[in-house]
């Protein structure tokens, strides 16, 4: 009997603390976006008219925002084929590294902390078709020259590029301390069953680091199907709207054109849309466990 | 262990190709990182250069010998204006040459009058108030005068009478920036000595003068507040938003990990976390401000801490590292009498320290970055976060390119600090005894 | 157990509420804003008293670094000397995200009493009610025919004023005299026509030098420049038909034509930067370095020109060749300052009072008077007709300043409609600068359709109401 209300009890109150911050600081200004989505809203006079859904049959007709949603996608895609993997490519060799570990673990984080308008414009200036350094490194094996953010259709590639290159040192970090957990014990008793050390990596070491693969994907989506910043940098979205993603429309209807209805219904229906996506990217993983 | 090891078959292969990989990933990695560096050193025009080049021009140092014989005024500010004069302003017309410093020599009736010497960071940060333009006339020295001496841009030494015999060749060294300053001496009036001599040599030390620069903007335009006042503000918001996410998450992770049953439950908790991260953050940000401004907080540091307390990824990754933990053993702690806190104190964070340590680096970065949220709340300087101050920093006219990157190069330098810090105790991994399940 | 659950239970809410205890008591820290509002409150009840004092928010504090700064700090301190019963709290605002930050404010119930808006926001901000009506205090200011014509038509709305001009710029095509010469160019013959200029620009390119003719606007601002060469066809993007609604007028034939100019300088002249993408700096400073030979300008940014460098004998300003049109309308273009329409009428007589000071000819005047004394270069047109930058303007050549005040004779705004209609104009301009083989006329019909169905519609249907 006891025992039933403290385990009733222990939970809650544990997870008390969260809830509130959560509903304070994230729900209760979310219910409101949604709320403003509904409004032709005005910022002298908030909130202004109510136009029922009008904001989100707007948006929805709009070919930007097709395009918008397409380009997110395109990035989605891009990212994931080029740099999802890295991180944990690079945390199964570290693992096998003795010498030189930490040092390379470090190295591997300083593009985590370089700072963002500086990175954007080293690239900018590394991708200039008249003396950026890109060009004439690909000279040299005789690639190019390529105009960089001055193709349409080489501009999504020359937006990821920089992660290709930077990698991503959290989620090494992340997938190393995952790695490091897995205890001693099986792998030597892998060891002794006779399995080689590139066997134990594919059969051992991979799987055991499965769960955390899984939280990173999902942290990985929405970073992405979100992405703004450097993209804005780099690019403003453009040229020809060629790199033009979702979240620069929240921006631009927001603070450009004022119209923070559509900014509010865009903002619903990524998330609608990404925790679609999440749910169902939950239930396979969960399924195949 | 480790000959083992090695010997074991397919040992050697998989060590070969790990330093392989991952030299060559680190390479890629310090590309635009040694890019950044190396424009930090250089002038606009090697900026722009084609071929690119990796070393920054050699600064050049100047030297020129002013000869006041036959002059009769003796008030020292007379000579020093004159000074300024012969350092600035020919100095401005070849702002884009690569010059480390001026000095002057003032010579009359063959004994030292004066030494005075610019060197190119003071000059780059004076630039916008004592040489605005290349347009010069007479009188504006005296304006100026007063500028740079209360910056302490320029070094005056007054010998007088006590100077020193000094003997003095006339020469003009033939190479391009001697020329070009003399051409600029001769093309006008507004120098009143003579000008004997110009010689010049490389000096390397200069090339960090884009460094020196910027700390000396960051001393000026800091005011009363200073950057220490910054970076406390920084450190202050970092750390609380740190912990409380450490705590609370912790806790959170806990919880979901191993004291709900029912599985509905747990997907419901996790998704009512998780879904958070699936907002654009912009467009929280009015209804945000509105919030913080009904709960009094606009100008403060709770203002840009409080939204931190609530990050959806971090219990979710608390989570899964806590899944690990194997059931006996909490059981085992439980059996044994001990609450939950405890368990949880006891057992599960001394096993979790790489975890904490991973996650406390992964907070520690966005919110030491955040840059629009604390801009937007905190309009009040007294409040502003190094990032903020930074970016106001970079705005500043007489930042150039090169001070943009040193002062992004600077800006990692905390950053650095922290990591060194944490990794020893993301090598501590221990390991989580037992499999899942 | 249950004890000890107990205990947790009280021990978590204590957290809960330090952690709020903690939120309230930062409230008395500094919060400036709010702090002012009971007054204003008081002061819209109770009947205004001559001396009570009236205080205002201006966001007008000069950045650290501005060489006019130390001129500003003396203006503030002379006006409250003069007007000891309006305090103003001048605010700096950072360089970025000003617009998030002015939004915010906005919706936050604390939008300054005085702020200098540019000249393409008037429009949306009038509509959206962001700008307070002034035009009754605007009547009975004396001073208010001193103002050009120009500068008070981006604040005025069917007779109705809303912002008293602050600056003013006119634009014009900047070009390095010493690169022309080298290349054996006489300006006036290469600036004559659309054809001419192409020409010359192409003589100007060499990538051996690592030097090309005309730096093109072709990023998230293209649309800016670009008006003008439809412009100097004889068009316009847009026209506004006498009840108020919109027309696009993307696919006439200036509009076209002036795409087609665009393309033939990117592929047939081959005389741009191949970055065509590149920023507004990254363009000016291909120009101070010498490595463009031209460039579109305004005539406040001679300034920066020069403090980068770059000898002033060496710039020459010239209206922008003409097009087909025979015509070439400068463009001009600048800041009004606005006022809060939430604030009580005596806040906003305050700040007129203070913004009329700020824009009297005396403080215009000792602005010029202070920029000439420390050598800092002045913007050549100013909103006031009775202020004269050209008096203050020592070693500057004169033809410079009659160009600039020639290129301000035939002033324009900006097309109408241009905050909602930017982004298809821009696309347009970007796909024909990027494809070789783009139709402009193709590309424009499309963006013609989508800006009609998207935004012009609706904006119709809205004014019809």
């Amino acid at each position: 009997m006891l025992r039933k209300l403290n385990i009733r009890w222990v939970p809650v109150l544990f997870l008390l603390p969260s809830v509130i911050c959560y509903v304070m600081f994230k729900y209760y200004p979310l219910m409101n976006m949604a709320y403003i989505s509904f409004f032709d809203y005005s910022i002298v006079n908030p909130p202004g008219k109510f136009i029922g859904f009008a904001n989100y049959t707007e948006f929805l007709k709009s070919t930007t925002f097709w395009q918008a949603i397409s380009n997110t996608f395109i990035f989605f895609g891009l990212y994931l084929v080029l740099t999802f993997w890295i991180p944990i490519v690079q945390a199964l060799f570290l693992y096998d590294i003795r010498r030189g570990n930490a040092f390379f673990r470090f190295m591997y984080q300083l593009p985590t902390i370089m700072p963002l308008v500086g990175g954007v414009l080293v690239w900018k200036w590394m991708y200039n078709p008249d003396f950026g350094l890109l060009n004439y490194w690909l000279d040299f094996v005789g690639l190019g020259p390529y105009l960089w953010l001055n193709d349409a259709t080489m501009t999504k590639l020359a937006i990821v590029l920089p992660a290709v290159f930077a990698g991503n040192g959290i989620a090494l970090l992340l997938y190393y301390s995952a790695l490091k957990s897995i205890p001693t014990e099986i792998l030597e008793a892998a060891k002794m069953d006779g399995a080689g050390p590139w066997r134990r990596m594919w059969t051992m070491l991979l799987p055991n680091i499965k769960f955390i693969i899984v939280i990173q994907f999902v942290a990985f989506m929405s970073s992405v199907l979100l992405a703004y910043d450097h993209i804005y940098i780099m690019t403003q979205g453009g040229p020809a709207g060629s790199t033009t993603v979702v979240s620069m429309l929240v921006v631009n209807s927001a603070f450009q054109q004022s119209r923070f209805g559509i900014s509010g219904a865009v903002s619903v229906f990524m998330f609608i849309v990404i925790a679609l996506l999440t749910i169902i990217q939950n239930k396979i993983s969960a399924e195949k466990d | 262990m480790e000959r083992t090891r090695i010997r074991e078959k397919g040992g050697r292969s998989l060590k070969i190709t790990a330093y392989v990989v991952t030299i060559s990933f680190v390479i890629f990695a310090l590309i635009p990182i040694l890019w950044m560096f190396a424009s930090s050193l250089k002038t606009e025009k090697d900026i722009n250069s084609y071929p690119p080049k990796w070393l920054p021009t050699i600064p050049q140092s100047i030297q020129v010998t002013i000869d006041y014989t036959g002059m009769d005024e003796t008030d020292p500010a007379f000579y020093e204006k004159d000074a300024m004069r012969a350092m600035w302003y020919p100095w401005m017309k070849n702002i884009r040459e690569s010059i480390g410093d001026v000095t002057i020599t003032g010579v009359k009736d063959g004994r030292k009058l004066y030494t005075a010497e610019t060197v190119s960071s003071m000059f780059f940060v004076g630039q916008p108030k004592v040489v605005p333009t290349t347009i010069f006339n007479d009188k504006m020295m005296d304006k100026k005068l007063p500028i740079i001496q209360e910056n302490k841009l320029s070094k005056f030494e007054w010998e007088g009478d006590s100077g020193k015999s000094i003997a003095v060749t006339p020469s003009i060294a033939e190479s391009d920036l001697s020329s070009r300053f003399s051409a600029f001496y001769q093309s006008n009036e507004l120098i009143k000595g003579q000008v004997v001599a110009i010689s010049e040599q490389s000096n390397w030390v200069r090339v960090f003068s884009s460094y020196m620069a910027l700390n000396k903007i960051a001393e000026d335009t800091a005011g009363a507040l200073g950057f220490a006042q910054y970076f406390l503000n920084s450190a202050i918001i970092t750390v609380a938003s740190v912990l409380v996410q450490m705590v609370l998450g912790g806790l959170a992770g806990y919880t979901l990990a191993h004291l709900i049953e029912s599985k509905k439950w747990k997907f419901f908790w996790i998704m009512f976390f998780l879904a958070t991260i699936m907002i654009p953050d912009i467009s929280l940000l009015l209804p945000m401000y509105l919030l913080m401004k009904d709960l009094g907080l606009v100008n403060s540091l709770l203002a840009v801490i409080l939204p931190h307390t609530a990050w959806g990824i971090i219990i979710f990754l608390f989570k899964g590292f806590f899944d690990q933990v194997s059931k006996e053993l909490l059981q085992a702690a439980r059996v044994d009498g001990a609450t939950e806190l405890r368990t949880f104190l006891q057992i599960v964070t001394p096993l979790s320290i790489p975890i904490f340590t991973t996650v406390g680096v992964m907070t520690f970065i966005p919110v030491w970055n955040e840059f629009l949220w604390p801009l937007v709340v905190n309009s009040s300087p007294k409040y502003w976060t190094f990032t903020v101050a930074l970016n106001d920093l970079q705005n500043q006219p007489s930042v150039l390119q090169n001070m943009l990157m040193a002062s992004a190069f600077v800006s990692m330098i905390p950053l650095l600090l922290i990591f060194l810090f944490s990794q020893k105790y993301i090598e501590k991994g221990v390991a989580f005894s037992g499999v899942k399940g | 157990m249950k004890k000890k659950a107990k205990l947790m239970a009280v021990l978590a809410l204590t957290l809960v509420v330090s952690l709020f205890m903690a939120a309230c008591s930062g409230n008395n820290g500094g919060n400036n804003g709010s702090g002012n509002k009971p007054a204003g409150g008081d002061s819209a009840s109770a009947p205004p008293a001559t001396d009570e004092v009236v205080e205002i928010v201006s966001w007008d504090m000069p950045q650290d670094g501005d060489p006019a700064k130390p001129y500003w700090e003396q203006v503030f301190k002379d006006f409250a000397e003069k007007y000891p019963n309006i305090k103003v709290e001048h605010v700096m605002q950072t360089l970025t995200k000003e617009r998030e930050q002015f939004m915010t404010a906005v919706v936050g119930g604390e939008q300054p009493d005085l702020y200098a808006n540019a000249f393409p926001d008037m429009e949306s901000y009038i509509d959206q009610g962001i700008t307070a009506d002034i035009t009754e205090l605007w009547n009975n200011y004396a001073e208010k025919d001193m103002f050009l014509p120009s500068a008070t038509q981006a604040a005025t709305r069917d007779g109705k004023i809303y912002g008293i001009p602050n600056f003013m710029y006119v634009t014009g095509l900047a070009y390095n005299k010493q690169m022309f010469a080298d290349a054996g160019l006489d300006p006036a013959e290469a600036l004559k026509n659309w054809e001419s200029f192409g020409e010359a620009a192409q003589k100007l390119t060499d990538a051996s030098k690592n030097q090309y003719g005309y730096a093109l606007l072709g990023m998230d601002w293209a649309d800016w420049f670009f008006e003008y060469y439809v412009w100097q066809a004889g068009g316009d993007l847009t026209e506004q038909q006498e009840d108020g609604t919109a027309k696009l007028t993307f696919t006439s034939e200036p509009a076209v034509q002036a795409l087609q100019y665009y393309k033939d300088l990117k592929f047939k002249y081959q005389a741009t930067q191949k970055n065509v993408v590149q920023s507004l700096d990254e363009n000016s400073n291909d120009f101070y370095q010498g490595r463009a030979a031209s460039m579109i300008a305004a005539s406040n940014w001679f300034g920066g020109m020069v403090s980068s460098g770059m000898d002033i004998e060496n710039i020459g300003f010239s209206v922008l060749p003409p097009g087909p049109g025979g015509t070439s309308p400068a463009q001009v273009g600048g800041a009004v300052w606005i006022f809060n329409p939430k604030a009580t009428p005596e806040k906003q007589q305050a700040a007129f009072t203070y913004a009329t000071y700020l824009m009297s000819k005396e403080v215009q005047d000792g602005l010029l008077q202070y920029q000439m004394d420390n050598g800092i270069f002045p913007n050549l047109l100013n909103v006031r007709s009775d202020v004269d930058a050209s008096q203050f303007v020592e070693g500057m050549p004169q033809e410079l300043i009659e160009n600039v005040q020639a290129a301000a004779g035939e002033g324009r705004l900006e097309y109408f409609l241009k905050a909602r209609l930017s982004p298809y104009v821009v696309k347009a301009v970007q796909e024909v600068l990027l494809d070789e083989k783009a139709d402009p006329m193709a590309v424009m019909q499309k963006a013609q359709d989508l800006a009609q169905r998207e935004v012009v519609d609706k904006y119709n249907q809205e004014v019809k109401k």
